[in-house]
This record gives C-alpha cells, sequence and structure tokens, in this order.
C-alpha cells in the first residue's frame, strides 16, 4: 500500500506535526514534552495485537482513546503507565483535598488524563493534518485501564482494514513517566495518505 | 433548517468566543439561566461578565483550541463549573452553583481557519448530585464493604478487577492499586481456571449467581489457599455479562478440617466397619458360647422379664423352643426363693457387677423343684439386664448327702476299727488278760454313739475288768466271750441314761405308718455297734484260747528239747561205746597182729620180704580205716590229742578223701576252748565243711580259730559259688539242713551263735562263737 518512500515521507510528516506540537505545548500549555522520533508500519489486523505486546510490552496501563475525522482519519491510543495519571496530576496543578476526597485519586487520575490527552493526541493529530492540510475532527476520548491486549474497536479490526502504526513515546521532562501514542488508519486513509504524499513529493521527482 | 433553531431550542448552554474572547453567540438557555441577555453580552469580553475565566489554566486551553483545532473537553468532577450559575436547589442537590460539562471546540470558516470556539455547557447539577450520593453511599458501601472480613471484589468478564474491598488487599498482601486492573486469573490456582471459566460461562439474566470453591496462591509465601465465593453477574442490555460481583472467604482451614475430617471419617468408617466385624464375630461367638454353655444361662431384664435363655437352662426347668422368651423369670424360681435371689442381686450384683456364688431352688415344667447354684453378673453391654449363671446341682447334692452319710458311716466304722485294732494290738502285745480287758473296754467305751453316757465290763477266764462308771442298767447289750473247755465270759455294755426320744435318735417309721419305728434289735444300741461287741468278744474269746494253747505248745517244745538232748546223749554214748569197742577189741588186736608179722619177718632172714611188706601194708590200711570209722563214729577219742589236732585230722579227712583244698590256721592259746564245748565245736566245723562240700563248688576253704573277746570264733570260709542271703535261696534254704539247724540250736543252748554271711560269686563265710565264760578250759 505503501512503499518505503511513502513511509518515510509519513513518518517524516508526523515527526515534524510532533515536533510542533511539542513545541505548540511547551509555549501553551507550559508542559515540557518529548515525542520521540514517531515509528511507522503497515499491519493487517491480525498483526497489531503482536505488535502492541512487542512495543508496549504486557503492562498495565491507562489507555486514553480518541478516534478523529476527516480524510485523514483513524483512532488515536495514548498510553500511559498504570497510576502514571497520579504523577500527572502534580504536573497540571494541585487539586483541591476536597476533589480528592469527593472524586478519589482514581477519578481524579481519569479526568486529569482524559483532559491531558485530548490535549495530547489534538495537537499531534492536528499538527499532522496540517502537514497534509486535511482537517480533522474529534470525538470525546474515552479512557481504559488494561493490558494492551484487547483494547482496540472491532470497526478498526474488519477484514479490509490496513492498519497504520504510528508510534511515538512520550516523555514528560518533570516528571519520570513514560507512554506511547498509537494511531491507527485503516485502508481508505491509507489509500487517501498515499495519494496525498505522492502528491506532495510529485514536484521533487 | 436553520441551525440556529437548533441551538436555541437545545437544553444546553452554547456561546462562542473569538480569538479576542468577546462572546460571538449566547444563547437562550444561557440567557435564561445567566440572567444575562444576550444583547448585553454579545461583542463584549466574556472576562466582562466572568471575570474569575481569566485564569491561565483556562486561556492555555482555549488559546490550543485556536491552535491546534482540537477539543477541550471541561470535566465538572474537576473544574465543577465553567460559568458562575446560581443553583436554584442547592437544598435539594448539595450544590450552590450548576455543575456543568464544558466542551469547546474549534469553528472554522470557509477557508478552513479557525476564527472563532464554539463553548458548549450542560447542566450536570443533578448527575453530580446523584453521584454524590452515589459516591457516599457507594463510600458508605465501600466502607461497609471495606469492613468486611470477607472479601469482596468486582471485575470484568475477562477477569480484570475493578474493585477489592481492603480485606482483599490484606488477604493479598498487596496495595489496591497494584491489583485493581490486575486479572483475577493472576491469583487462581493454575489448574482452578477452568472452574472459574466454566463459572463464569454459567452465568445468564436467569441464573445470575453462583457458588464456587478454587485455590489461590499467595504471592508472599506460595502457599496455596482455598476460598468459596459467591459472585453475581451483571447483564447489559444484550444480556451480556458487563461485570461481576463476587464475595469470597477464606476456607482453608475449614478445607483441610473436612479433609482430615474426611480422612478421619475414612478412618473411623473402617474401624467402625472392622469393629461391626468384630462385634459380628463377636456376636457370633458370644451367641455360639451361650448356647453352647454347659451351664444354663438366662437373662433378665429389670422388669423381671426373661430376654435371653439358652438351651441348657431349658432343658433344665423342661420347656422347649421361646417358650419362656418374655415371661416373668420368677415363674422358673420355687416358691420363697425370689426375695432370696433380689435381695443377692440389690447387695452385691448392683454394686459390684456380679455376685457370689449361692443356691436357690427352681421349678421345672412338670412342678418339681431342684436346687441349683447360681452366680448373678450385670451384662456388659446393658447394665439393667442380669445374666444368671445356673447349674443343677440334684446329683451334687445327693452326693453330698450320700457321702455325708458314707463319712458318717466311715466314722464309725473308723471308731471300730480303731478298737479292734488296738484289742488285736493289746492282744498282740502279750499283755495280761486284765490290761487287754482295760484297753477294750475303754475302746468299746469310746467307739460307742454316746461315749459319755455308756460304761462297760469285760468278764472271763477268771478275769474281770470293769469301767470306773460301770453299773448295770435296764438299756444295755451283752456279747458272749466263748472259750473252748471253759465257762463263757461276757462283755456287757451299758447305757447309764434312759436313751433319747425315738424321733430324735433318727430311726425311720415303719412303711405305712406315722407311729411305728423301725427298731433293730441291738436298740438302743446300733447293729453295727453291738457287732463291735461281739467281734472283740470273739477276738478276747480267741485269744484266751491262743493263750492256752501256747503254754501247752511251750511245755511240748520243753519236752521235745529234752527228749532231743537225751537221745543225742544216747546217741553219743553208744558211739562212744561203739568206738571203744573198736578201738579195744579190734584196733588192739590189729595193732598186735602187725606186731607179730614184723617179728615174723625177722624170724625168717631171706624169707620171702614182699609178702610180709605186703601183709604189713594191708594191716596198715586196715588200722587206719578202723581208727577213721572210730572217729567217724565217736570224734571224741580225738580229745584226747587235742582240739586243734582234731581239727587238723578233720581238714586231712576233708582233703584226702574230697580233695578239698583246706588251710586251717589258729590263733588260740592253750585252755582258750572250753572242754565241754570240743565235741560241739568240731561237729560246728565239721557240719560246716559238710554244707562247703555239698554247695559251695569252692576250690579252697580256710578254717580259722581265734579268741574274740570272751569268745572263741571259729571262721569257716570259702571262695565257693555262694548265694543271696535274701534269695529264695538264701539262708533260709542253708539252714533248712538238719545239720545247721540243730547246730545252730545246740549252740544257742550253751550262749553260743552261728551266723553265715554270703554274697552271690563272693563265697560263703560260717562263724560259730561260743562264750568262754564258766567253761572248763582245756588244752589243744
Amino acid at each position: 500500500m505503501l512503499s518505503e518512500l511513502e513511509k518515510d515521507a509519513l513518518k517524516e510528516f508526523v515527526n515534524i506535526g510532533f515536533g510542533r506540537a511539542a513545541a505548540d505545548l511547551s509555549a501553551l500549555m507550559n508542559l515540557e514534552i518529548c515525542l520521540v522520533v514517531p515509528e511507522v508500519e503497515v499491519l493487517l489486523p491480525g498483526e497489531l495485537q503482536g505488535y502492541l505486546k512487542k512495543e508496549a510490552g504486557a503492562e498495565d496501563y491507562s489507555i486514553i482513546q480518541q478516534f478523529f475525522l476527516g480524510n485523514f482519519r483513524g483512532a488515536a491510543y495514548l498510553l500511559l503507565p498504570f497510576n502514571g495519571g497520579k504523577a500527572l496530576l502534580r504536573l497540571f496543578g494541585s487539586y483541591s483535598e476536597d476533589l480528592l476526597t469527593s472524586y478519589g485519586m482514581d477519578a481524579l487520575e481519569r479526568e486529569t488524563l482524559l483532559e491531558i490527552s485530548n490535549i495530547l493526541i489534538g495537537a499531534c493529530i492536528s499538527r499532522v493534518a496540517d502537514v497534509l492540510k486535511e482537517p480533522v475532527s474529534y470525538s470525546p476520548p474515552a479512557f481504559y485501564r488494561m493490558k494492551t491486549e484487547p483494547f482496540l474497536p472491532d470497526d478498526l479490526m474488519g477484514d479490509d482494514t490496513l492498519i497504520i502504526t504510528i508510534k511515538t513515546r512520550l516523555q514528560f521532562r518533570e516528571i519520570d513517566v513514560d507512554g506511547y501514542m498509537f494511531i491507527l488508519s485503516d485502508i481508505r486513509t491509507a489509500t487517501w495518505l498515499g495519494e496525498s504524499i505522492r502528491k506532495f513529493l510529485e514536484p521533487y521527482k | 433548517m436553520n441551525p440556529e433553531q437548533v441551538l436555541e431550542s437545545l437544553n444546553i448552554g452554547f456561546f462562542t468566543l473569538k480569538q479576542d474572547y468577546s462572546v460571538g453567540y449566547w444563547n437562550r438557555w444561557l440567557e435564561n439561566n445567566t440572567s444575562i441577555a444576550r444583547r448585553q453580552i454579545i461583542g463584549k469580553s466574556i472576562f466582562q461578565f466572568f471575570p474569575y475565566l481569566r485564569r491561565q489554566e483556562l486561556t492555555s486551553k482555549i488559546e490550543s483550541i485556536f491552535h491546534f483545532g482540537h477539543y477541550v473537553y471541561y470535566s465538572q468532577k474537576i473544574h465543577n463549573f465553567l460559568l458562575a450559575i446560581n443553583n436554584p436547589f442547592p437544598a435539594a442537590n448539595g450544590f450552590k452553583q450548576m455543575q456543568q460539562n464544558v466542551t469547546m471546540g474549534p469553528l472554522r470558516d470557509s477557508d478552513n481557519n479557525i476564527k472563532s470556539i464554539f463553548v458548549s455547557i450542560t447542566d450536570v447539577t443533578d448527575i453530580a448530585s446523584k453521584e454524590v450520593e452515589l459516591r457516599k453511599s457507594t463510600g458508605l458501601l465501600a466502607s461497609i464493604i471495606d469492613d468486611q472480613s470477607e472479601l469482596v471484589c468486582r471485575f470484568l468478564p475477562d477477569g480484570t478487577l475493578t474493585f477489592v474491598n481492603d480485606s482483599f488487599c490484606r488477604y493479598l498482601s498487596r496495595s489496591r492499586e497494584s491489583i485493581i486492573g490486575t486479572s483475577a486469573y493472576s491469583f487462581i490456582f493454575k489448574r482452578d481456571w477452568k472452574l472459574m471459566l466454566k463459572t463464569l460461562k454459567s452465568f445468564t439474566p436467569s441464573n445470575p449467581m453462583t457458588n464456587v470453591e478454587f485455590r489461590v496462591v499467595l504471592d508472599e509465601t506460595g502457599q496455596t489457599r482455598w476460598q468459596n465465593w459467591t459472585g453475581k453477574a451483571f447483564f447489559d442490555s444484550k444480556g451480556a455479562v458487563s461485570e461481576c460481583q463476587a464475595v469470597g472467604r477464606d476456607i482453608t482451614q475449614q478445607k483441610l478440617a473436612d479433609e482430615e475430617l474426611g480422612r478421619n471419617r475414612e478412618a473411623l468408617e473402617k474401624k467402625v466397619e472392622e469393629r461391626a466385624g468384630e462385634l459380628k464375630r463377636s456376636e457370633a461367638m458370644y451367641r455360639g458360647l451361650f448356647n453352647a454353655s454347659r451351664d444354663g444361662l438366662v437373662i433378665v431384664d429389670s422388669q423381671g422379664m426373661i430376654k435371653d435363655i439358652n438351651p441348657e437352662f431349658l432343658g433344665m426347668v423342661g420347656y422347649a423352643g421361646d417358650g419362656l422368651l418374655g415371661v416373668a423369670y420368677s415363674m422358673c424360681l420355687a416358691d420363697g426363693w425370689l426375695p432370696v435371689q433380689d435381695k443377692i442381686i440389690k447387695d452385691q450384683v448392683i454394686g459390684q457387677g456380679y455376685s457370689d456364688i449361692y443356691e436357690v431352688e427352681y421349678t421345672r415344667a412338670d412342678g418339681s423343684v431342684f436346687p441349683a447354684s447360681v452366680r448373678s453378673y450385670v451384662t456388659s453391654n446393658d447394665p439393667g439386664m442380669i445374666m444368671h449363671n445356673v447349674r443343677d446341682i440334684t446329683a451334687q447334692k445327693e452326693s453330698l448327702e450320700e457321702r455325708a452319710r458314707i463319712l458318717s458311716e466311715l466314722e464309725g466304722k473308723v471308731k471300730h476299727f480303731r478298737c479292734l485294732y488296738v484289742v488285736s494290738a493289746s492282744i498282740k502285745m502279750s499283755a495280761s488278760l486284765e490290761e487287754m480287758f482295760g484297753e477294750a473296754a475303754y475302746m468299746l467305751k469310746n467307739s460307742m454313739q454316746h461315749p459319755e453316757q455308756t460304761c462297760v465290763r469285760i468278764s472271763a477266764a477268771g478275769t474281770t475288768y470293769s469301767s470306773p462308771d460301770f453299773r448295770e442298767t435296764p438299756w444295755g447289750t451283752r456279747s458272749e466271750i466263748l472259750v473252748a473247755g471253759a465257762e463263757p465270759g461276757y462283755i456287757t455294755i451299758s447305757l447309764l441314761q434312759e436313751p433319747a426320744p425315738l424321733e430324735k435318735a433318727g430311726y425311720a417309721y415303719a412303711s405305712g405308718t406315722r407311729d411305728k419305728m423301725v427298731l433293730p434289735d441291738t436298740y438302743p444300741f446300733s447293729r453295727e455297734e453291738a457287732e463291735l461287741a461281739d467281734m472283740v468278744a470273739f477276738m478276747i474269746g480267741e485269744d484266751i484260747e491262743h493263750r492256752g494253747a501256747l503254754d501247752a505248745l511251750n511245755l511240748s517244745h520243753e519236752k521235745l528239747k529234752a527228749m532231743a538232748m537225751r537221745l543225742e546223749n544216747v546217741e553219743e554214748l553208744e558211739r562212744t561205746r561203739i568206738a571203744n569197742e573198736l578201738h579195744d577189741q579190734i584196733g588192739q588186736k590189729l595193732a598186735f597182729l602187725k606186731i607179730s608179722i614184723g617179728r615174723l619177718k625177722n624170724s625168717m632172714p631171706g624169707g620171702p620180704d614182699a609178702a610180709f611188706d605186703r601183709v604189713g601194708g594191708l594191716l596198715d590200711e586196715i588200722i587206719r580205716d578202723s581208727r577213721t570209722l572210730m572217729l567217724d563214729i565217736s570224734p571224741s577219742v580225738l580229745f584226747e590229742f587235742g582240739f586243734m589236732e582234731s581239727i587238723e585230722w578233720l581238714a586231712d579227712q576233708y582233703r584226702d578223701k574230697h580233695g578239698m583244698d583246706i588251710r586251717v590256721t589258729s590263733a588260740l592259746g592253750n585252755g582258750d576252748v572250753p572242754v565241754d564245748l570240743y565235741m560241739l565245736l568240731f561237729k560246728s566245723v565239721r557240719e560246716a565243711l559238710n554244707n562247703v562240700l555239698k554247695h559251695a563248688e569252692a576250690t579252697m576253704v580256710s578254717v580259722d580259730m581265734r579268741m574274740a573277746g570272751a569268745s572263741v570264733r571259729v571262721l569257716v570260709q570259702d571262695n565257693g559259688r555262694g548265694f543271696n542271703p535274701g534269695g529264695s535261696a538264701g539262708l533260709g534254704s542253708v539252714m533248712s539242713g538238719f545239720g545247721l539247724f540243730n547246730i545252730k540250736q545246740n549252740l544257742g543252748q550253751v550262749g553260743g551263735a552261728m551266723s553265715i554271711e554270703s554274697g552271690m560269686g563272693k563265697g560263703t563265710s560260717v562263724i560259730i562263737k561260743i562264750p568262754q565264760e564258766g567253761r572248763t578250759r582245756g588244752e589243744h
């Protein structure tokens, strides 16, 4: 579906987009974050589980899922280590004891992760979409706590699904939390991506 | 369709903000809830109306929307509200302000540029209130759950734990955070996973609850524990399990106890089985012994009813089959014995479990009564039951009575035999008649039934003895003492008192009467007593006759001895006369003839010497033979030459005639042998040598003569075959020959003695001793 050159190009697009996102997050959110150079893979659905297990291991993660829509469409997954959200609470300001008492740490962690991942995913996807000059819209994020194995939605796992995985690693400088972001797209997106990339590369051939 | 109509009709707040934070749109909901009309706020900065919104945390989010074009979600849980709108019902739900969920997102123009953002506000006050209540109740529930000693958890269908209580955490020694989100399978024993899966699959809306037991592995110790869980499934709208809640408890101890109980039960069942088998065998053995017992066995319950009975007892009482089972035991006892037995049971059996042996009487089916010895026991398996071990002692009783009777008879007979023995001994001891009568009277008196009332008198052969208390009474018996050729004597036995009444004397009534006793004709003495007196009288009579016969015999014996002595003397005188005649008449003439022949020979020198020699030799033989004949007839002539020479001559005779090797030794001195004993000693030695010749088969005989104290001792000893003095061919037979017997008698006459010692193969020694005291000693 995507040639190696096209894969590399996509990788660059994502890298650029993530880089801009990181800079924007730093400026806007005062959030020092490093997004490692992404790895792009194209997989069949049956290979995804193994890929995720291999890449992210069998740890327990807090997983935020957010769908994005447009020509560039798919699902973005932010994986943070179990209890990593608690560390992020410190990062995003102190919450009152009342809140902790009312909702408990788990609830606060969940809400915090939802807010943060929303921003992170939005930033990354937006900038990639900007590079591809395609607008995107988003569904509300959803929170899961599980191992990496069974979390993928069924509609992404159909027979005609071709999965493009874009994996990066988030490193929060101020706190010792490392996470993963996966962006999964289906074959239609892959087709469109391929065409967009080819169009982009056309002048350079 | 006008989109604005939609926004106006929505029950949510909706406004827009430009990048300068001025309000572009303010919908009716906002007008109603904020009391700020749109015409008031549109085009104005939002911060003018809500100054607290100017905070970096919010403005940065708004900026990021403009920048990234993403959505921002402002959660009520964290922020409570965006716009402070008073809650119209604070008392109802506890919130002063409206609780709001806010969504902010980009609004793009036709060029796809983000020129403004929308802000959507949803009133979630009620939801928040419910959530607060829910949290409260959940918190309360959680605290209740946490306070439970039982384990409580919730988990997803795949086993992922979503909630655990404190007990659960303590049980696994892990924090809640480390447990939530993990799979329950991680601590369930692997072999029980199938059971867990099966349990989860068993949940259906119609069957939402179940109970299961499985094992868990504790991380820290690695030990396996058993748990019992009661689970309930919650279902989604499609009827699939969405979540499960379970309450569990550790049942390891119970399981171990159950296992132990199971093992103990198995062991116990085995023991019970073995015991039952033993009991069966024991019961069979008991039944066998019970039925086979030679004693009657009957078991009686506390009500006095027969519960069990063996064939022996049935036979004793003359019943068959089960006729006595369930019947009152008292029916078997003879009249008057039940209280006796009851007392024994109360005094002995109840206290110590068994009784001594006692006697009762039982009644047979035919009404007859028999005596029995009984020992009673408490049965070991039922204290209320008594077992009687019964033995029919009829034969024993009869035997005892018979024995008593025999004993009594025997005692009587012993007394009588003693009496007879004493009388006999008295007779044997040759006591005087008076002494013998005294002994007999004493024994007779004490042999009677009532010695203290009995007196005795014995009178015979001119002698009378009476017991000191004797007197004639009307109650007596008399026994006759018969003596041949003499007047009879009597034994009189009298009772000093009138006899006891007839009934007390134990006499039997005549058959068919109640007043006529059957009396012996020896009354008041028994037949045995009268017979005893008769026997003693007979013995006394015999003794008196014997005494007379003995005297006569002694007299005859003396006469015979005197005749024998006279005869011997006469014989000796005759022998001496013949010997003297031979010596005087023939011997002298033979001697003269020999002398004459000698002279004749000398007068005829050169004559027939041989003929004279032959005649001389013949004459010597005739002289020698005649001398021998003389000595044989009357050896006393030898005594003229001396006793020793006579013994030497005797020894020569035996040597010459019989070839016996006889050695004669003597240590006698002159005068040691009394003259008047020469002949007796000579004859004794000659008789001893004759015996050696006849019986001994000896090759050598020695004759030794010496003094033994004050007696002359002659020892004749041979090396012959000897004999056994105690055997049938012993001393008695040796002495049965008249010669030795006569010698012994003669020796006895002079105070001497002859003894013979011998042994089989050891030869024989005849020892003759004669005391020399008071005798005329001669030369030898």
